[in-house]
């Protein structure tokens, strides 16, 4: 039986490989990291970058957007930061006697966005349209952002102070929620060694090459969107979305905007994977990643310490697999 | 001499003003006109007849109701009851312990309460119970369907129904443990290094058919049905 795909994926599959390989002399241990920013990447999402300070969020996503042939720029959320600060603003020009709108940060193909969660909502809320919508809309203009357009925002889960939780209308916007755990003890090893040899390995990415230009990734994005679903298995991401809303354990459940970006993670994972087909290992893989951001536990079951990556398991434990 | 005559001023001043003093006092008026006594209206007996008066005790309206007579009767039946288990009728009051058990019961079912759960382990973890809409592997004729299939030259379920056949046989050899919410990949991990290749090869076939939607003719399905048939556990 022949298993050559369908659609051409040779390209992706030979930048995914390079893309891997560049990541992993930075950064030690975060392969699945990496494929899940490329996941999203492909899948024209943006991703909610969640970890402790010193696991490599900031350092994995810089690293990533320099093996892109990209625009790329940084915002460092303060509290003081002011929506015009990010998306830009009309200043008055006195030579046309005219208002000109200066673009801001926002106008970058990848944008990372560090400690987001250090600006109120009123900031926050400046990013509503622009990642849904990929446009902004100022003095009753609408200016339209260049594809591909992503966000990586980071933010540090330990801290309460001087911080603003992310309002559900933002998170929900968020292809993926990933979250950064310590590495092991082999691989910490493994990272004092590499620091022992060169300590300005993590400080010096000049090494990094470009490898996908704009055009390439928004070609492969499209192929993305060719990716085989058989009927099953959107009944499957159906079930699995159906059931947060159920379940007596959760006080919100997922939107349908989550069973879409479900759907899409999931072909552009399996294209990542080098299949042109969904299988129910690319949805169950992706769940906690999808979800996790977008549903709201009962308090009961908070004040029982369940998290939501829990509730999420046994979820997808009830839902049979279609065979 | 000028200190003894300022003494004897000193003195005299003293004698004088101590003496005016005195008759001040002297002069002080008695108050002695009448005071006219009243008497109250009303005697203190029709007082006491008044309501707003009668701080210690409430005069209970006679029962009106039937709501009224209902609690009037429930609390002399309470009354009834104890003082019959006062006096060692335990019968009667079991059998109203029992009535109200069940009243009890009744009413926190209708509410929607989960009576049970009192009596019951709390188990920390969420319900786990796992819904399947229909069993895959027990309980089939596999022989019999793949027969049909291949009648009917539905190569991809055919191969489907060797895939389904082929996980029933693992299992009941204990190499796997079925669940309905695992993926084949969970599958193939479950697997002893030797068997997984082969497995993994039937895995490919399967989900290329089946979620891949790839065409399957009859010399390829030919050929997966060997790959199928010679697989050994």
């Amino acid at each position: 039986m022949n298993y050559e795909n369908r659609i051409d994926l040779s390209e992706l599959s030979e930048s995914v490989r390079k893309i891997r390989e560049q990541v992993s002399q930075i950064i030690i241990g975060q392969s699945r990291f990496v494929d899940y920013l490329l996941t999203a990447l492909f899948a024209e999402g943006h991703v909610l970058i969640e970890g402790v300070p010193g696991v490599a969020k900031t350092l994995t996503a810089k690293t990533l957007a320099k093996t892109l042939s990209v625009d790329f720029s940084r915002i460092q959320f303060t509290p003081d930061l002011m929506p015009s600060d990010i998306l830009g603003t009309a200043i008055f020009n006195p030579k046309t006697v005219d208002f000109e709108f200066k673009s801001g940060p926002i106008f970058s193909n990848l944008v990372l966005i560090d400690e987001i969660n250090r600006s109120p909502a009123k900031t926050q809320a400046a990013l509503f349209e622009v990642m849904e919508e990929r446009q902004i809309t100022n003095s009753g203009s609408t200016y339209l952002l260049e594809k591909p357009f992503m966000v990586l925002a980071t933010q540090n889960p330990v801290e309460h102070e001087g911080t603003y939780r992310l309002p559900e209308a933002q998170l929900d916007r968020f292809l993926f929620k990933i979250l950064i755990d310590y590495p092991d003890l082999e691989q910490e090893i493994e990272i004092l060694k590499g620091h022992h040899l060169h300590p300005d390995r993590t400080k010096d990415l000049s090494g990094i090459i470009a490898l996908i230009s704009k055009e390439q990734i928004n070609s492969i994005q499209e192929k993305v969107k060719q990716v085989f679903v058989e009927d099953k298995l959107l009944e499957y991401i159906a079930k699995i979305i159906s059931e947060t809303r159920s379940s007596k354990s959760i006080f919100l459940g997922a939107s349908p905007r989550a069973s879409v970006a479900l759907l899409n993670a999931s072909k552009s994972f399996a294209a990542i994977n080098g299949r042109d087909f969904v299988t129910p290992e690319d949805i169950q893989e992706l769940v906690p990643a999808v979800l996790r951001h977008r549903i709201i536990l009962t308090p009961e079951k908070e004040m029982e310490g369940l998290s939501t990556d829990q509730v999420i398991h046994h979820i997808v434990q009830k839902i049979e697999v279609p065979r | 001499m000028l200190k003894s005559k300022l003494r004897f001023l000193f003195i005299f001043l003293l004698i004088t003003l101590n003496g005016s003093g005195l008759r001040a006092q002297d002069s002080l008026s008695v108050d002695s006109s009448r005071l006219e006594i009243r008497e109250p209206r009303t005697s203190l007996t029709e007082l006491k007849g008044q309501k707003d008066y009668q701080y210690g005790f409430e005069i209970t309206p006679p029962l009106n109701t039937w709501w009224e007579k209902f609690i009037n009767s429930v609390v002399k039946a309470y009354d009834d009851f104890f003082n019959d288990i006062s006096k060692g009728s335990y019968r009667k009051f079991f059998f109203i312990l029992a009535i109200t058990l069940a009243l009890a019961y009744l009413v926190l079912r209708f509410f929607g309460f989960d009576v049970s759960s009192p009596f019951q382990r709390k188990e920390k973890n969420i319900e786990l119970s796992y819904y399947s809409e229909k069993e895959t592997i027990h309980g089939r004729d596999f022989k019999k369907e793949i027969e049909a299939a291949i009648n009917i030259e539905d190569f991809k379920l055919a191969i489907r129904l060797y895939y389904l056949k082929t996980l029933k046989a693992l299992a009941d050899k204990h190499l796997i443990a079925w669940q309905p919410n695992k993926t084949n990949r969970s599958y193939y991990h479950e697997l002893k290094p030797a068997v997984q290749k082969d497995f993994g090869s039937l895995t490919d076939a399967f989900e290329y058919s089946w979620y891949g939607n790839f065409e399957v003719g009859k010399t390829d399905f030919e050929e997966i049905k060997m790959k199928f048939e010679n697989f050994k556990i």
